[in-house]
């Protein structure tokens, strides 16, 4: 069954979008509409256990005090003057889809409802960012799920948001404010603080932008693969370990040691004197960020020299600097920074766009060492069971190459979604694979980034 | 009377690397203690101060004291001291 939940509570306004929120806006906006729903996030809630059961009403009566909480939830954009405008709802209409299973089949059922329910694009001027799936068993809700769209949520916020909705389901409401909303944070960017802050973030990118090569992989090497740009996947016990140890050894995260290990392969593989990539930066360093909702995520800029006699602990030793930038710096007005990309691509006389991406997509708090990793025989033995799959893939995107950190089944996974005309699929398994093996060794021993081959 | 620039000077001395500790430990949601900062024996990262906290922390001395920071350069925390009591003369 499905249907419309009426939602009432929480302020009205009007505002632009937030910088993150801009940046999403203008990547769907570039997308056609067949392939807009990539831009949903979805998550399947954990129901409480042992209270219960709860009703549709009880989760619906939740969603709409959920609403109410977050501005964003309840905000719909404008196409505008060119200029795109958001307004804040008071009142507003959910989509809510109701699906009856059996014990059995409720997990599966529930799955099968939230990828179903994130397979349209949102209708961003005439649709609230949230839609709701339950699976009920007799009368009793069995499984929720959430569906959003990332103009109004990015990874963290979604976690926040099924964080707020189970609370509101065990407490009937919650006492203290979120720490920021969306129409506090637009205004806090339009401020002297905000414009301060975007335009530092913009130097470090006007710098950078003035020596990086214009792209990182401009050669088409290859006929395109099908689908043209290929997904895949190494899910690896080995590497999780062994990441921390090397984490740990540098004080530094797991994300920039796969950020460093990415940009050293890629240095292999291509001819240019400077590697730049973008990282995706959650820009969750301020206490008042803690649980805003909104697409905060910016793309953050790190450059690494490749140095052929240098091992990856020289290189981690020198990059820790750059990478503290690459983070502090990916927080700006977008438009500035289209602004800025064009100015320096006129003033190079060429386009400069490096595609090439990082996304760690693991929740922001993962520095947690495993109490006791296991031995150099293990992690070593272990690799052997690190697999690769492929996940499906597009025929047309924006960016050549994409990489990406996840957990699958509870094990570190990085994957690579690149553009086959210039990384062939055997180019892609190489490089997920040389990575896995730069930081396992390296776990053990010194090792050259140039020392590994990777698969042509 | 003492000249003022001289009790701005102390000011800065004796409470600048004080404050400043205090904002590391806040930074690291007090995991890391501000004496263990001041002794200055380690590096923050050693100490434990993640990249994130590293990040917070730039952010709060901006907002406490109005200069930005190289994020890349905070680690040692004697040269922190030095860069931002620079940054306020």
């Amino acid at each position: 069954m499905s249907d419309r939940v009426r939602f009432t509570g929480g302020r009205a306004g009007r505002s632009n979008l937030a910088w993150g929120q801009r940046s999403i806006y203008e990547a769907i906006r570039r997308t056609d509409h067949d392939s807009a729903h990539y831009f949903n996030l979805w998550r399947l809630m954990a129901m409480p256990r042992g209270r219960g059961p709860y009703s549709v009403e009880d989760v619906t009566s939740a969603v709409v005090a959920l609403v109410a909480r977050h501005d964003s939830l309840r905000s719909r954009i404008t196409p505008g003057d060119g200029t795109p405008v958001q307004t804040v709802s008071e009142t507003g209409w959910l989509e809510r889809r109701v699906q009856p299973s059996t014990e059995e089949e409720a997990e599966k059922a529930a799955e099968g409802l939230v990828l179903d329910l994130a397979a349209r694009a949102f209708d961003l001027e005439h649709e609230w960012p949230v839609r709701i799936g339950m699976i009920t068993v007799g009368d009793a809700v069995r499984r929720v799920g959430v569906v959003l769209c990332h103009t109004a949520a990015d990874g963290y916020a979604a976690d926040i948001v099924v964080r707020d909705l189970r609370q509101l389901l065990l407490r009937g409401s919650m006492t203290r404010p979120p720490s920021q909303q969306l129409l506090d944070l637009v205004a806090e960017q339009e401020s002297g603080i905000g414009r301060n802050r975007s335009e530092r973030a913009l130097a470090h990118w006007e710098s950078g932008y003035r020596e990086i090569p214009p792209v990182m992989f401009p050669d088409l090497v290859a006929e395109p693969g099908s689908p043209r740009w290929s997904k895949a996947i190494l899910e690896s016990r080995a590497l999780e370990h062994a990441v921390s140890i090397v984490a740990a050894r540098h004080h530094m995260s797991t994300a920039t040691v796969l950020l460093t290990a990415v940009s050293a392969m890629v240095g292999t593989i291509t001819a240019h004197d400077t590697c730049a990539i973008t990282p995706i930066v959650h820009n969750r360093f301020r206490p008042e960020t803690r649980d805003l909702v909104t697409s905060l995520s910016q793309l953050g800029l790190f450059t690494l020299a490749p140095d052929p006699d240098a091992t990856l602990h020289e290189i981690l030793e020198n990059t820790q600097p750059e990478a503290m930038r690459a983070y502090r710096h990916a927080q700006y007005d977008q438009l500035a920074w289209e602004d800025m990309v064009e100015r320096v691509s006129a003033e190079r006389g060429v386009a400069v766009e490096p595609s090439c991406c990082f996304n760690d997509m693991r929740p922001v708090d993962h520095s947690n060492l495993p109490d006791s990793p296991p031995g150099e025989d293990a992690i070593r033995t272990s690799v052997t069971s690190s697999r690769i799959e492929w996940l499906p893939g597009v025929d047309h995107f924006t960016c050549d190459f994409c990489f990406f950190v996840t957990r699958q089944s509870g094990i570190l996974t990085i994957g690579l979604n690149a553009d086959t005309c210039r990384l062939p699929q055997s180019r892609i398994v190489g490089l997920l694979r040389s990575v896995e093996e730069l930081v396992v060794e390296s776990a053990f021993r010194d090792v050259r980034p140039g020392e590994l081959g990777v698969a042509p | 009377m003492q000249d003022p620039l001289d009790t701005m000077d102390n000011l800065i001395d004796e409470t600048l690397p004080g404050r400043l500790a205090v904002m590391v430990a806040a930074a690291t949601d007090d995991q890391i203690s501000a004496a263990d900062v001041l002794a200055a024996e380690h590096s923050l990262a050693a100490l434990g101060v993640t990249s994130l906290s590293l990040i917070r922390l730039v952010d709060a001395i901006e907002d406490e004291f109005g200069v930005d920071v190289d994020p890349g350069l905070v680690d040692d925390f004697p040269n922190l001291v030095a860069d931002v009591a620079g940054r306020l003369r």
